[in-house]
């Protein structure tokens, strides 16, 4: 599951992003800092599977952006707490490189993925998929989900 | 005024092209003489700017680290409650003074080079070993502490915010805003206490101007920003318009959505930014409540130079401008509740922080754009943009489909920069 989600981004199928995530799921990238500081408004906060849709059809259709892409490296999942309801907690460190369409290549995040993850008919689902960006930086702009 | 040391004279770097306001020299983007001048005119000229929220600090003896273009600067509150500014820099060597971006029971501020000491004024009260060791050494007999203190901003705050000058002719704050900057600041904010809810640093590809004049041109939201047109949000057929103070430095820029009228401009097809067929799957991120009397939906407030209040639906804000060289700057964004929402609100401006930073919906080409024009221009260093939508002066206007509010930049920016 952490590997497919992040090929299914990094080969541009970003349809299947929302596909990853239950019906009434939080996706949300965060800054390190803000984090910490408990500011809840962090950057492309989703609250259920239609704001990934909107967030997708929108990247696809209406924002306009330089063509890019990313490369996800992430490391071993480590198992936080499994809860009497199943829902597993778990996080996992991330590397993001962006490439432009001109070839320039920059590191664009690291950081950790904390989740909550639940099986649904056997599949597991991001219930929470909260991404935490070691840096509250970012370069130019924030479009295609991390 | 003074020289900057190494850089020519501005009169040999900057040819402005008209007399009126309509054209920008482009070369003004890109050299580094001219952006040693902006730090010497500009940000420590007669000019207030945006130095943080007094809810970063709410504690005496509180601080946090800011920039004034390139300055780095220490906002805390003393002791006895006071806001003040210094420079962080210390006096003997150089060196940043405090180097963590905030912390609390900070009552003096030790170097970490050699250990000079400077109170919450800027004083110098003490240097280690001032004395030498054995009678040897140490400081000479006539040196005079009072004379080493750290450069002191005036601060003034509105409403929460803080604001910081150099410049001893700078008008005082609200005089400097004018009148009807001061009444929609207030209008804003509305004297509710401030809760920071989220902050974004958002580094730009761009010179740091390419950013205020974006934050200023009031005919691009609808024109860039498809979300904007798509949803009626902000369109140049809806109620609007252009407020100003009277010297044209500062301007509002606002919207009603709700008074939308339609316009043939917008028929479908004819606009990239007009989606007709999209709608939200989850429309609740652009539902608002009316906030304001005045039936405002959308107002960027823009302070010269670096400092923008954002009311973009019930998301609201403050953006402050860092130059990082002639090609680069951040924006750091601030996005805030107030301690009197019901938690109904609070949850709508959590939401709509999706249309505002560099993952925006209706901000995020702004990160991109200025960088279009920074790459387009390279060649070109002695061309000039035209700025003459709606005329070529910097006057308030009551319609949106005008660079008054551009010019109105320049207005101030050739004032402070003496050209």
């Amino acid at each position: 599951m952490m590997v497919e989600y992040v090929h299914a981004i990094d080969e541009g199928e970003y349809e299947r992003w929302p596909t990853f995530f239950t019906e009434d799921a939080v996706y949300q990238v965060t800054g390190r800092d803000n984090h910490a500081r408990g500011w809840v408004a962090g950057m492309m906060l989703c609250d259920n599977r239609d704001m990934m849709l909107d967030r997708i059809y929108t990247l696809r259709q209406v924002n306009l952006w330089e063509p890019h892409t990313y490369r996800h490296v992430i490391g071993p999942t480590q198992i936080l707490a499994l809860d009497a309801t199943g829902v597993v907690t778990a996080q996992t460190n991330y590397l993001c490189v962006r490439t432009m369409h001109d070839g320039e290549q920059k590191l664009f995040s690291t950081g950790r993925y904390l989740d909550r993850i639940v099986f649904e008919a056997d599949v597991p689902r991001f219930r929470e998929r909260l991404v935490i960006s070691d840096s509250n930086r970012i370069d130019t702009l924030l479009v295609i989900p991390i | 005024m003074a020289r900057t040391p190494g850089v020519r004279p501005l009169d040999q770097l900057i040819r402005w092209p008209e007399a009126d306001l309509a054209r920008v020299p482009l070369h003004i983007y890109n050299d580094p003489e001219i952006y040693a001048w902006e730090q010497a005119r500009v940000f420590r000229g007669p000019t207030w700017s945006f130095l943080a929220l007094e809810c970063e600090i709410p504690k005496p003896n509180d601080y946090c680290l800011t920039k004034v273009g390139d300055t780095p600067v220490i906002v805390l509150r003393t002791a006895e409650g006071a806001v003040h500014a210094l420079v962080n820099r210390c006096t003997h060597k150089g060196s940043v003074l405090c180097y963590d971006s905030r912390g609390e029971n900070k009552r003096s501020f030790v170097c970490p080079y050699h250990a000079w000491t400077f109170d919450q004024s800027g004083e110098l009260k003490g240097i280690a070993f001032e004395k030498g060791v054995g009678g040897l050494g140490g400081m000479p007999e006539g040196f005079d502490k009072t004379k080493h203190a750290l450069t002191r901003l005036r601060v003034e705050t509105i409403e929460g915010m803080v604001f910081g000058t150099f410049s001893n002719q700078t008008p005082p704050l609200e005089q400097y805003l004018g009148a009807p900057m001061v009444a929609h600041i207030r209008r804003t904010i509305r004297g509710r206490t401030m809760q920071i809810i989220g902050r974004y640093n958002h580094i730009m590809p761009s010179n740091w101007k390419l950013y205020i004049e974006n934050s200023r041109d009031t005919h691009h939201p609808s024109l860039l920003h498809a979300f904007f047109a798509t949803f009626k949000l902000n369109r140049l057929s809806a109620e609007g318009g252009i407020r100003h103070d009277a010297r044209n430095w500062h301007h509002l820029v606002f919207a009603k959505r709700h008074t939308d009228q339609g316009h043939e401009e917008y028929s479908p097809g004819k606009l990239r930014t007009m989606k007709a067929d999209f709608g939200l799957n989850d429309p609740s991120l652009i539902a608002q409540w009316m906030e304001f009397d005045d039936n405002i939906t959308n107002a960027l407030q823009s302070i010269y130079p670096g400092f923008v209040l954002q009311q973009i639906l019930n998301s609201i804000g403050t953006r402050q401008i860092i130059p990082r060289g002639t090609d680069e700057c951040e924006l750091v964004w601030t996005v805030v509740a107030f301690e009197e929402d019901t938690p109904e609100q609070r949850a709508i401006r959590i939401k709509q922080s999706n249309l505002v930073g560099p993952h925006g919906y209706v901000s995020m080409e702004d990160g991109a754009i200025g960088g279009f024009v920074q790459q387009g221009i390279k060649g070109d260093r002695d061309k000039q943009a035209v700025v003459e939508m709606g005329g070529s002066t910097a006057d308030g206007q009551p319609t949106r489909a005008s660079e008054t509010s551009v010019r109105g930049f320049y207005k101030a920016y050739r004032e402070t920069m003496g050209i």
